[in-house]
């Protein structure tokens, strides 16, 4: 799970290109969207074509994805749910 | 028809940035879009500003430095128009996103929005809260002057009491030739209710009315000329003004000009 | 003053055919354009379903054009320019005096994604929309102003009324209209990132609409101030209208502020009222939040009028940035025939507003003026009224 968050951290950063931003300025507690990295609908998309390279995980449904990005680590909660059963089903 | 003036003109270019009062000369090498601070042009915040691709980035910067007219009830502005002139539009966007798309990363939906060279507008309208007409207008080397003269005759005719005009670039892959970035801004307004406000304004008159073509300028130089012309503060001190500034499309010769006279007094 | 315009020629080519006759022939029969994937490779979009060219339109495209292989913008907008300009009487138009207003998004995109992604340079570089305007107009001999609009979605109609502008200003006797976009992988792969795409044929304002099918085709239209000796008004600008929301980057706005203002501007310009609109050729992409927020602007727009509303997007697909000339192109016949086409793939209606969206074509005896409105990403939103010539107020 730590792995994950970092990992995570480290892909986000990436991913919405946050210049300035470290992993270690990201609480992994903190809300990702509307306040603390004031991230965005669009950021919203990013995240979920970063998921689906960098993990595999499809993610269908946006309502679903809104609950899954409130932080690092509820992100981190999804990945490892939908690793699992991705490879249950595989 | 109705006088058009210039209120107030902006820009972030190769030798410096400023506005129509103040000027200042980048220390050393221009900088490139990604190293722009947002806090050169505000003191206002505006996280969203590391979002942007280069072409906004120069847009936005530009038009923070510009005093726009007072928005009306409700804080939007109705009545001002946005014209961008863009020769290279959403080149280094399209390039990025094409490259994301193709590799490991998958295709970037942030990149996406940014293939748009229109996109520059809409970031415009949503900080400055213009909901007036948008033009955006990819015209070669005359794309600054092309949204200039738009916006010129959507305030001559009425279509809106003000326009900001932009003439923007930002490419910095080698397709171009050379790298580029730079962005001309230019508030026009009704004469009198500006002039009321402003003071002596400089006064844009469309056609070829009393133009001399020996003074013309070409419109590759249009904007900064405009802009050196109209901004005493980037002006070459000791250096005055001449009578009047003439600017004409390089690419349609015949097509009318734009004539630019400082008020006396 | 009055500062209508006449347009005087028109042609469309889509997935739907190779002209405007074709096109409206194969509406009227309910024929869906919106195929599964033949150029690209099925699996790797979001859908496997667009409103491509078909193989039989390229071919005729190609032969057209002398045969060059390159892509496919340049043939769709020299073949509709040329057809839509063939309605002009040269002998009484200035040599050198007509105008160019291209109008796209991506242009010729697919050279550039052979440029970026490392094989051959193309040596002019029609991805540029400049370039491929000052192409087309090269050859057609157009020797008047020539520029290229890029405003998103809307860009076919501020083309329109950029092309207006220029005639009332006196800088060209006429001026072609010419909206071009294709699909590339460029667009289906962004698209899919968006999420915006339906994985079947899109179905605009139905309540079960999950999003968008995108197209490609490209639409001309001819203006002039009015028809010279031997040319032919087949109707006129009347009105239009430009706003942004400032609301939204890529989202329509909520409220349909914008639209409605848009709307409401071109009424006023062309002095009319809600009920003397008969048809809105609305913009009707499929996805949720444009048509709900198209519903509210047209319902608070045109103050309850129950106007029949239509979205061609089911037909061929969503066009970017030709879609404003393709659909104006096609009113132009629906004005022509006084019907008003169907909305096709609409089931169960479903736009949070009492919309009259068309089910199946109408026959519509007192049809004079359409209404046209299109929005698009930066907020940007557009509506222009095209009435049949001498008719409208």
């Amino acid at each position: 799970m730590p792995d994950i968050v970092e990992d995570l951290k480290e892909q986000v950063i990436k991913a919405l290109n946050l210049r300035d931003v470290t992993p270690e300025d990201i609480d992994p507690d903190a809300p990702l969207f509307g306040e603390g990295l004031e991230l965005d609908s669009i950021d919203a998309l990013e995240i979920v074509v970063m998921l689906e390279k960098r993990y595999g995980i499809r993610v269908e449904d946006m309502d679903v994805a809104r609950q899954a990005f409130r932080s690092v680590n509820a992100l981190a909660e999804f990945v490892t749910e939908n690793r699992e059963s991705c490879e249950q089903t595989e | 028809m109705k006088d058009v003036v210039i209120t107030d003109c902006a820009c972030v270019a190769e030798d410096g940035f400023g506005n129509r009062r103040t000027w200042q000369s980048w220390d050393g090498a221009a900088p490139g879009a990604d190293d722009l601070r947002w806090s050169m042009f505000s003191e206002t915040p505006f996280d969203a500003f590391r979002r942007l691709d280069a072409l906004c980035r120069y847009a936005l910067s530009a038009v923070e430095l510009l005093t726009l007219p007072p928005p009306a009830a409700g804080g939007r502005r109705p009545d001002l128009g946005l014209c961008l002139g863009t020769q290279y539009g959403s080149l280094d966007a399209d390039i990025a996103f094409i490259r994301t798309a193709n590799n490991a990363s998958g295709p970037s939906p942030r990149l996406f929005t940014y293939t748009l060279p229109s996109t520059a507008l809409g970031e415009i309208a949503i900080r400055h809260r213009i909901t007036g007409p948008n033009l955006c207008v990819l015209c070669g080397p005359d794309s600054g002057m092309a949204a200039l003269r738009e916006g010129t005759f959507m305030v001559a005719d009425g279509t809106v009491a003000g326009c900001v005009c932009l003439g923007c670039d930002a490419v910095s892959m080698p397709v171009a030739g050379r790298s580029v970035g730079y962005a001309y801004a230019f508030v026009l307004e009704r004469a009198p209710a500006a002039c009321e406000r402003e003071g002596p304004l400089a006064r844009l008159i469309p056609g070829d009315a009393g133009c001399t073509p020996a003074r013309c300028v070409a419109a590759h130089d249009a904007l900064p000329a405009l802009f050196r012309y109209v901004a005493s503060s980037a002006r070459p001190a000791g250096e005055p003004p001449c009578e009047s500034l003439c600017l004409r499309a390089a690419a349609h010769p015949a097509a009318p000009c734009l004539l630019c006279n400082l008020d006396a007094g | 003053m009055d500062d209508r315009c006449a347009i005087i020629g028109a042609d469309v080519v889509n997935a739907l055919g190779l002209g405007a006759e074709q096109v409206w022939a194969a509406m009227m029969d309910g024929v869906c354009g919106i195929r599964p994937l033949r150029r690209f490779p099925r699996g790797k979009y979001a859908t496997d379903f667009a409103g491509e060219l078909t193989p039989d339109t390229v071919e005729e495209l190609r032969a057209s054009d002398g045969g060059e292989s390159g892509g496919l913008a340049f043939p769709m907008a020299l073949y509709v320019a040329r057809r839509a300009l063939s309605c002009t009487s040269a002998a009484h138009r200035r040599a050198g005096a007509v105008g160019l207003v291209l109008s796209t998004t991506k242009a010729e995109m697919g050279d550039l994604e052979r440029l970026a992604t490392g094989s051959d340079a193309p040596a002019n570089p029609r991805y540029n929309p400049y370039s491929l305007a000052c192409d087309v107009a090269r050859a057609l001999g157009i020797g008047g102003p020539v520029l290229a609009v890029s405003n998103a979605c809307a860009s076919g109609l501020i083309a329109m009324v950029e092309a207006a502008r220029i005639l009332e200003r006196g800088e060209a006797d006429a001026v072609l209209v010419v909206g071009v976009d294709v699909l590339t992988d460029f667009v289906l792969s962004g698209f899919s990132a968006f999420r915006a795409l339906s994985p079947q044929p899109c179905r605009p304002y139905d309540a079960d609409r999950d999003g968008l099918s995108l197209g490609e085709g490209a639409g001309a239209l001819c203006l002039a101030r009015e028809p010279a000796e031997g040319e032919h008004a087949l109707a006129e600008l009347a009105g239009w209208g430009i706003s942004n929301d400032a609301n939204h980057i890529t989202a329509p706005s909520r409220t349909g502020d914008g639209l409605r203002n848009a709307v409401g501007s071109a009424l006023v310009r062309a002095g009319m009222e809600c009920y003397d609109v008969h048809y809105v050729n609305g913009h009707g992409t499929g996805t949720v939040y444009n048509d709900a927020m198209e519903a509210r602007a047209l319902c608070d727009a045109l103050a309850g009028c129950p106007v029949p509303v239509s979205s061609m997007k089911g037909y061929f697909g969503h066009t970017l940035g030709a879609a404003g000339v393709i659909e104006a192109a096609i009113c132009l016949t629906a004005l022509r025939e006084r019907t008003v086409p169907a909305s096709l793939g609409l089931s169960t209606p479903g736009v949070g507003r009492p919309l009259r969206v068309a089910r199946s074509p109408l026959a519509l005896g007192e049809m004079e003026n359409v209404l046209s409105v299109k929005s698009g990403f930066g907020g940007v939103n557009a509506a222009v009224i095209l009435s049949r010539p001498g008719g409208g107020r």
